[in-house]
């Protein structure tokens, strides 16, 4: 990261090939939406690149990186950024999505199917903490310290996300 | 809103943040969930429950990525050097060619005033104030635009610097291949407006312009500073034909201001 904040943005594509693929996993995971992710991915490394100068060496860059993927994913979501980078892709992917996601769900197992949707259904903050710490391998103080909230209530989150995801399952199965 | 486990005893809730806190680490274990559930007897059910479902998000998998996402990744590299190209441009094809040259004198020439600060410092006595100034102008000279831009930004820091660092900054004004540094080197003179070397230096940069963008920063500093003395610089720059329309127009009004 030192040498894109001196201006050798070629660099830029050794930390894409590093990181791409987490960052696919956290998005896809927090949108269930393929195409959206990568949409996403692309404003987090034009994040990076747009305010690499206030990347300060002194931290892990992974904590960095996912401190703006989290603001992107909320801005996204709140439709309160205009300055998401898009490109004439992005249209068409959406609508790729849209198949692509009656595919993926016809593959998916039935459990999977039921997570998914379990995991739609719960909140946001409880789904990112359930997702950072699985899947992403970040610890709770990693996770409290990017999200300015104490230990403690990442626990409750992951806790109640866990139960809340149980008790949704549950309610589909007896529904069937 | 009530919570999920807003029925669940302090106790479980306890037992349930340390199977998760032991998850978490990726150290929990079926055994390790059966010693919990014997400390916790009471909690067995939401401590099995919670570990189940944390064993069964593995099967949420995740899609390949497209083939094309290296692609739009470049492309998107690609839009945004263009964009930072555009915000830093390079004002004319003589400057871009000879950027290299251009460097090498500006580190050459500024090397030679920080060996005659050095020169000076070693015949003085007073240490703190100097030695600040040489390693300071130390870094101008380093052939980091980024380090270059710091050491020129530092320099407002000093209390009372000396002529010789408004040679330097004046140098660095005339010479620096990097539009930003040549910018900043005319803040950092600015900051010591109050000194008439200081402004005699911005004065006599005027002339040395090929850039617009400088040339209109140095033309209205030189408003603010209602520089009388620069009018005779002012007036045989306005008769050059190398100056912008619009900065030939702006240096007009400034003589007549003056």
């Amino acid at each position: 990261m030192k040498k894109v904040q001196d201006g050798d943005f070629s660099k830029m594509g050794e930390l894409f090939d590093r990181h791409h693929g987490a960052l696919f996993g956290y998005f896809y995971r927090m949108t269930s939406n393929a195409a959206q992710s990568e949409d996403l991915i692309q404003n987090v490394f034009y994040r990076l690149l747009k305010y690499r100068h206030t990347y300060k060496n002194d931290g892990k860059f992974v904590y960095w990186m996912y401190a703006i993927a989290r603001n992107i994913y909320k801005d996204q979501y709140r439709k309160k950024d205009p300055m998401l980078y898009s490109d004439e892709l992005s249209e068409l992917n959406e609508k790729v999505s849209e198949d692509m996601n009656m595919e993926e769900h016809m593959e998916s197992t039935e459990q999977e199917a039921l997570l998914k949707k379990a995991m739609k259904k719960i909140d946001p903050e409880k789904r990112e903490a359930i997702v950072l710490s699985k899947f992403q391998g970040l610890k709770y103080q990693e996770i409290a310290a990017m999200s300015d909230v104490s230990e403690n209530a990442i626990k409750a989150r992951v806790r109640r996300g866990l139960m809340e995801l149980r008790s949704i399952m549950e309610g589909a199965e007896l529904n069937e | 809103m009530k919570e999920i486990d807003e029925f669940l005893s302090k106790k479980c809730k306890e037992a349930s943040d340390e199977l998760t806190l032991k998850l978490n680490q990726a150290e929990a274990t079926e055994e390790d969930l059966d010693i919990l559930c014997l400390k916790y007897p009471d909690c067995e059910k939401t401590l099995r429950e919670i570990f189940d479902t944390w064993q069964k998000l593995d099967s949420l998998k995740v899609p390949e990525e497209s083939s094309d996402r290296r692609d739009r990744f470049y492309k998107m590299l690609g839009d945004f050097e263009k964009d930072n190209e555009k915000k830093i441009p390079i004002t004319n094809a003589k400057t871009f060619d000879y950027s290299s040259l251009l460097k090498f004198a500006a580190v050459l020439v500024i090397g030679i005033f920080i060996g005659i600060l050095s020169t000076n410092y070693n015949q003085n006595e007073n240490g703190t104030d100097q030695n600040s100034n040489t390693s300071i102008l130390t870094s101008v000279v380093s052939t980091s635009t980024t380090e270059r831009l710091a050491a020129v930004q530092s320099i407002k820091s000093i209390d009372s610097p000396e002529d010789q660092v408004f040679e330097a900054l004046y140098q660095a004004i005339i010479n620096d291949p990097n539009i930003n540094v040549r910018l900043s080197s005319i803040e950092a003179i600015l900051h010591f407006a109050d000194r008439p070397a200081a402004r005699s230096k911005l004065i006599k940069a005027l002339v040395y312009q090929d850039s617009p963008i400088v040339q209109m920063t140095l033309a209205e500093v030189v408003i603010r500073l209602q520089e009388e003395g620069a009018i005779e610089e002012l007036k045989q720059l306005i008769k050059t034909n190398q100056l912008h329309p619009e900065v030939k127009m702006q240096l007009k009004e400034t003589l007549d201001t003056l």
